[in-house]
């Protein structure tokens, strides 16, 4: 799906997403130049998937989250820290 | 004693990439002979000048010892310093500050050739890693593409962001064009104006997508999409994306 940013929000419905599984991605093959800043809600389903994602999505996430961290707007109190963990294991 | 090194490698990937090219501009390498030199020693990694390509001795020969990183290495700057036949010396640009015109271009090609060539390498992993990463971390405090260069000043023009951000931006307008349409402007480009200068007006004329190319050249930093939940009921999931730049979130602020 491709949803054109050109103004300065924009709003949309996803069906089928299950509250306790479900995600969305965005940034596919990390072809855009910017980074992804997943509402909570989303990130933690996100966690869960991370070792199926394709390499470029994982590293485009990691990305993300990193510089995220680093501009102080990823609650560092348990994602960032979530995040590591579940690189490493 | 130190291993023997071996040209075998280079001139493989070599010869598959003036293939490879060819068929992508659909226009013959433009000189009738392409030399590659390897020398000990020398600032840049290789130098693409018109059929005579300089490369560092590591940046063109492997021995025994080479490890994968390393041919990647070597194959992507061949590559690279190839594709400036086409663009950068065919074509080429008229000032410095138009400097990310070629080396842009030749980024993005460079990993377009690998990838046909080395398919299982997933070279595209490699250029996030080592493009797009650097040009988020140049980008950091702000950077934008097009920089006035004064003269004296000209090495300013070789820095990450003329290669890695431009490139990244190109790739992004790939990926929005189709990758059909952006080789097909980019030949007309290159054809067009062979043995001619060409400006970075010019290139955003070509390319057709001046709306598209302009912010993302022009501005420092990048932009920070949020995606903010709204409600999610049942199964439906309704989402607010918005973005912001990065700039404003630079901290600068130590107490």
């Amino acid at each position: 799906m491709s949803i054109p940013l050109d103004s300065e929000s924009v709003r949309i419905t996803v069906t089928k997403v299950d509250q306790k599984t479900g995600w969305i991605l965005l940034n596919q093959n990390a072809t855009g130049y910017f980074v992804v800043n997943y509402d909570p809600a989303i990130l933690m389903n996100l966690l869960k998937v991370i070792g199926e994602m394709s390499p470029l999505d994982r590293q485009f996430f990691y990305h993300s989250s990193f510089v995220l961290a680093e501009q102080c707007l990823l609650p560092p109190k348990y994602l960032y820290f979530r995040l590591l963990v579940r690189y490493f294991f | 004693m130190e291993p023997e090194k071996n040209h075998n490698f280079a001139l493989d990937v070599a010869l598959c990439c003036i293939k490879f090219f060819e068929k992508y501009f659909g226009s013959k390498l433009p000189l009738r002979k392409l030399d590659l030199l390897a020398v000990p020693k020398m600032i840049a990694g290789a130098m693409e000048n018109p059929g005579l390509l300089i490369f560092q001795a590591d940046s063109l020969l492997i021995t025994t010892k080479t490890i994968f990183v390393e041919k990647i290495h070597i194959a992507l700057t061949i590559a690279h310093e190839i594709a400036h036949q086409w663009f950068g010396n065919s074509v080429s640009i008229s000032w410095w500050s138009d400097m990310w015109v070629k080396e842009a271009f030749a980024t993005l090609l460079q990993h377009l050739a690998i990838d046909e060539v080395y398919p299982d390498w997933n070279i595209f992993d490699w250029f996030f890693s080592r493009f797009t990463r650097t040009a988020f971390k140049s980008d950091f405090v702000g950077g934008s593409v097009l920089k006035e260069i004064a003269p004296g000043k000209e090495h300013e023009a070789f820095n990450p962001l003329s290669y890695s951000k431009g490139a990244t931006i190109l790739l992004h307008l790939q990926q929005k064009l189709g990758k059909d349409t952006f080789r097909n402007r980019v030949r007309a480009l290159v054809n067009d104006n062979a043995g001619n200068t060409i400006t970075t007006e010019d290139v955003i004329e070509s390319l057709g997508e001046k709306e598209t190319l302009m912010p993302w050249l022009e501005q420092d930093g990048y932009p920070i999409v949020t995606v903010t939940v709204v409600n999610w009921i049942e199964d439906n999931l309704t989402i607010e994306i918005s973005q912001r730049s990065s700039v404003c979130y630079s901290i600068s602020n130590y107490h």
